[in-house]
């Protein structure tokens, strides 16, 4: 058997193609935060404010210790301000992605049970990923880092915001509401699995029924929690056990943590809302929504958002009548509406998918542009810190070359908290000094490795023993594995969510 | 003396009672005129060490030998190095193999991943690992599982030949805890959070059931709760009794470690992943003692016009990794340094003389793998130094011991001498190309060529398996063997597969084995290096 499995790992090893471990050449850990200035005004730039102001142009943009200070005419700013001269270019808020994968190490889903309320993105945020790099290029700031759809009631979400360079705990956007994922439909009731362990359930009422009966017992076990006295009294007695499952499902029914579920169709929405109202508390949003125009008055009277694809459709059976004017018939029926990205790739040029909102559904061209900003800030509950240009709200901003909805035009600046985290002429800059870096770096390992080549003791080791995760040597699948300067972890995506042929 | 050992052995395998068996002498040493490194900075240019039943009884120039003592002396001629005699090293981190769990044979209400009640018996015993630590000048080591999240406590242990009964120091030491593991396929957890959020959920019923005990003895008249077994385990290290021992993945492993065990009642240690230097300020400000594998990278390999395929990332780690134990002193974060990691425990030495010319001072070097692991085991009156008192744990080395290939002669367990086995001069020189044939028994056989070149005292090699290429880790020749060793990883496997073959002028014949069991090896030299530059 031993001798089987040696022939095996030898033809294994002999038969895998070489797996370029391209990366890229900027890293988190060594990119300073850039400094906050004390002020900064931007002058003479068409100011998309995502405000009941709507566009105002020529104006200036005032900005004080990482808050937005000001938007007028000729605005007087400090003598030590930081002065950009925007004249021909657009500012907009920076926009905010409500439904995104991009920074989540470790695996999206856990897929394992029905209910995996108890795991939380919080505690695996990739401040590494090269993704909060890339998309504060595209002018994002802040995104929704949400848990798979693999089950009913699926883990605790987390709200970043992109300054990139700094760990974990300081991209939480400590603004945001708590939050968690749900998902309806298809991939909970593991329509699209190979799974030789089926679960229940197997179906989509009972989809409802066991998200039904976890909020009774999560009911049941905070009135037991509470119900536990407390001082001495409470000593005496043995208290119930904790279950930190039910205690974030209890957070649902009590209002405290917002669910955001993964949805297609419009039954299962309905049937969600019910409960939802049984329990008196409200579905903050749903995701992807693709047939919510069918139902955006009962949407709009509950008061759930909706956080959409605009134009992705018919990637499996339950996404079979999606539309693309889907956005514009929910916004127009009062429903919270917004464009999200659920990839990391997609999420660098959402500008794009509000563009599509004009084109489907005759948006106007800001509104549109409320859909990736104001409306995704609102759903999040950061719309009074974010997603809008008016005073007080943080300094998140991008500067475009050109119209913002425009195909054409491109992402010369993002701020955030009144720090410019991207600077496309920056960017260039740094170019040669990495590419300066990397040729000084080769021409030392070159060296040594001359120098080792005289050297008896070889010291071929290391690499495979401390590179040993077995998280990263397990993953098999690799959404968009043409695409390189990714880390695997990089390209996590919610493998249930649109995929259906594995 | 061995064939002493030997009996011993034989016979206590028999099980007779070993008393009869021993000399009724007692069992002193006197090593003389040696040099003596007493401790990180502290050096004796010559003196004594006195030895009895195991314990360092005399330590001094001027300490007098007993008259019952067996007298060792090591007689140098001029410019030779003189020998010196170092504590031995105590290594703080042993990970050893437990077998995985099946399933089925979890019981109702167990994790498969959360066995913090288990502990390392006698039947753990890795023999093999322990005699490579001996060898390579560790006497004590901290032994741990490495498998699971909540992976249960360790056992100090010392290095010497007779199993686990024998060299036990403590078997409470420390609770062993990683985010690393995971259920296989649709078992919770599948994932790094699920992994997180069962230790959470994990310690959080441990400390339930302390409350819930502590209400049923104030008052029995109350239904009974569940009893979850094995949590009782964790309750010294959630007091902070036993140190918490973290096995960190990477840099975000470790800041997630950080978040997860907030300043308290836990004593936190981290075992380390090398590239702590990457945010050095998040560390300092929460100091925390961290247990350094010296897993530097090797120079990454780089063809001529593909520069560009050589990430900057690799290069930047490769050249600034070595710098990690001088920068993470320098930070204020307290450290000892592990073998763990490397492919042999006898790399460390290596390692640590690169750590050192990038910086690390040579004193808190041998520091990290004496007395600071003394300081946290709780063995600092006992281990970490040479002093009167302690357990006569000791190397012999001929000149400095943090090079990169120390000449260690001897190594010292609780008074026991181990004179490392000595290569013979070689005898034959198998440089060139040797065409192989890897016998797997009923798989049949497998084709490699094996390529030496270099003078026999100091060779390298490749080893070529239906055309992959594997550099060997080491080859030694010794009178008319090759002893070869290739990292198990490159072959999917862990540990290190070694080969040896016996040289009879153009064949040879000998054996192999590794983490996927032993095969035959026979084959012909095909070229001479003579031959390879005429072609």
């Amino acid at each position: 058997m031993k001798r089987l499995t040696l022939a095996l790992a030898i033809a294994a090893f002999v038969t895998l193609p070489a797996l370029a471990d391209w990366t890229p050449d900027i890293e988190a850990w060594n990119s300073a935060p850039p400094p906050q200035p004390g002020a900064v005004v931007v002058r003479g730039a068409t100011v998309w404010t995502a405000t009941g102001a709507g566009i105002l142009e020529n104006v200036d943009l005032l900005v004080r210790d990482g808050r937005i200070a000001a938007i007028g005419e000729s605005l007087d700013a400090p003598a030590n301000a930081v002065e950009i001269d925007a004249a021909g270019m657009h500012v907009t808020p920076g926009i905010i992605d409500a439904h995104s994968h991009a920074a989540i190490i470790g695996g999206v889903n856990e897929s394992s049970r029905i209910s995996t309320a108890d795991v939380r993105i919080r505690d695996v945020i990739d401040a590494e990923s090269i993704n909060i790099y890339r998309q504060l290029a595209g002018g994002v700031t802040a995104i929704n880092l949400l848990h798979g759809s693999a089950n009913a009631i699926g883990g605790q979400m987390a709200v970043i915001k992109m300054r990139w360079g700094a760990p974990p705990e300081e991209l939480v956007f400590d603004a945001a509401r708590p939050g968690i994922k749900f998902a309806l439909g298809e991939n909970p009731k593991q329509s699209n699995w190979n799974n030789d362990t089926p679960r229940y359930p197997q179906t989509r009422q009972g989809v409802e029924q066991i998200i039904r009966e976890l909020f009774q017992q999560a009911a049941d076990y905070r009135s037991a929690h509470e119900n536990h006295p407390e001082g001495r009294a409470g000593r005496d007695q043995v208290p119930p056990r904790p279950d930190h499952r039910l205690a974030a499902v209890a957070e649902v029914i009590y209002g405290e943590r917002d669910v955001h579920s993964h949805a297609y169709r419009a039954d299962e929405m309905l049937a969600l809302m019910r409960i939802a109202e049984q329990f008196d508390f409200t579905i903050r949003t749903f995701q992807h929504v693709l047939e919510g125009y069918k139902i955006g008055p009962q949407l709009a009277a509950h008061g759930a958002g909706a956080s959409v694809f605009i134009d992705w459709w018919a990637f499996k059976q339950e996404a079979i009548d999606a539309i693309g004017y889907n956005p514009a018939l929910m916004h127009q029926a009062g429903v919270l509406t917004g464009l999200h990205s659920d990839n990391p790739e997609l999420a660098r040029r959402m500008n794009l998918e509000a563009a599509k909102a004009v084109r489907y559904g005759d948006l106007d061209e800001h509104t549109a542009l409320q859909l990736i900003t104001a409306f995704p800030a609102d759903q999040l509950g950061v719309g009074a810190r974010t997603g809008r240009l008016a005073p007080e709200l943080d300094a998140d901003f991008v500067l475009w070359n050109g119209h913002p909805l425009s195909v054409y035009s491109r992402v010369e600046q993002t701020w955030v908290d009144g720090r410019r985290y991207f600077d496309r002429a920056a960017d260039e800059r740094m170019r040669e000094s990495l590419a300066a870096e990397h040729a000084e770096l080769i021409a030392l390992a070159q060296a040594s490795e001359d120098e080792s080549s005289d050297d008896e003791q070889g010291n071929a080791e290391s690499e495979t023993d401390s590179d040993a995760d077995p998280g990263k040597r397990r993953r098999t699948m690799s959404f968009a594995s043409h695409l390189t300067g990714y880390r695997a972890s990089e390209l996590d995506h919610d493998e249930y969510c649109i995929l259906h042929d594995h | 003396m061995r064939i002493a050992l030997f009996l011993f052995a034989l016979l206590a395998a028999l099980n007779l009672p070993a008393a009869e068996l021993r000399q009724p002498t007692p069992d002193v040493h006197a090593l003389v005129g040696v040099r003596i490194v007493t401790a990180p900075g502290q050096v004796i240019e010559s003196g004594s060490v006195i030895v009895r039943d195991g314990i360092i009884e005399a330590v001094g120039a001027d300490a007098s030998v007993p008259p019952d003592a067996r007298v060792h002396e090591f007689p140098r001629e001029d410019g030779q190095d003189p020998m010196v005699v170092y504590p031995g090293l105590i290594e703080p981190y042993l990970p050893i193999e437990f077998p995985e769990p099946e399933d089925d044979a979890v019981p109702p209400g167990r994790h498969a991943l959360v066995q913090p009640d288990r502990r390392i018996t006698a039947s753990d015993w890795p023999e093999e690992r322990i005699g490579e630590l001996r060898q390579a000048g560790f006497t004590t080591a901290l032994m741990a599982g490495d498998i699971g999240l909540l992976r249960g406590h360790g056992v100090i242990t010392n290095t010497g030949d007779a199993g686990l009964g024998v060299n036990r120091l403590s078997s409470q030491f420390g609770q062993f805890v990683s985010f690393a593991d995971r259920a296989e396929g649709r078992s919770f957890p599948n994932s790094l959070m699920g992994a997180v959020a069962l230790v959470r959920q994990t310690m959080d019923d441990a400390r339930w059931q302390a409350q819930a005990r502590a209400a049923m003895q104030r008052n029995p008249a109350q239904s009974r709760p569940e009893w979850l077994e094995g949590l009782d385990d964790l309750r010294p290290a959630l007091a902070g009794e036993t140190p918490m021992v973290f096995e960190s993945q990477d840099l975000l492993d470790t800041l997630r470690i950080l978040e997860f065990i907030p300043p308290g009642d836990i004593d936190l240690a981290i075992v380390g992943h090398g590239a702590e230097y990457q945010r050095l300020d998040a560390l300092a400000e929460r100091p925390v003692r961290h247990i350094l594998p010296l897993n530097f990278p090797e120079a990454p390999d780089i063809e001529q016009g593909q520069e560009r395929d050589v990430s900057l990332e690799a290069l930047r780690h490769w050249h600034q990794a070595p710098e990690n134990p001088a920068r993470i002193l320098e930070a204020g974060i307290p450290m000892m340094v592990t073998s763990h990691g490397l492919s042999a425990p006898g790399q460390v030495y290596a390692r640590l003389a690169v750590a050192i010319e990038r910086g690390l001072d040579p004193d808190a070097a041998l520091a990290a793998v004496t007395t600071e692991p003394a300081r946290w085991l709780g063995l600092e009156d006992r281990a970490g130094r040479i002093r009167p008192g302690m357990m006569a744990n000791l190397i012999v080395v001929e000149g400095d011991l943090l090079t990169e290939n120390p000449a260690i002669t001897e190594v010292w367990v609780d008074g026991q001498r181990h004179v490392l086995a000595s290569l013979e001069p070689p005898a034959v020189d198998p440089a060139g190309t040797w065409d192989l044939v890897l016998g797997l028994g009923g798989m049949g056989d497998v084709e490699a060529t094996l390529a030496l070149e270099g003078a026999p005292t100091s060779m390298t090699g490749t080893l070529s398996v239906m055309g992959n290429d594997s550099p060997l880790n080491e080859v030694r020749v010794s009178g008319e063997r090759v002893i070869a060793t290739i990292d198990g990883g490159r072959f999917g496997g862990s540990g290190t597969i070694s080969i040896r073959l016996d040289i009879d002028g153009e064949r040879a014949r000998g054996s192999g084995s590794g983490p996927f069991g032993e095969f035959s090896v026979r084959g012909q030299r095909s070229a001479r290096p003579d031959d390879e530059e005429a072609i």
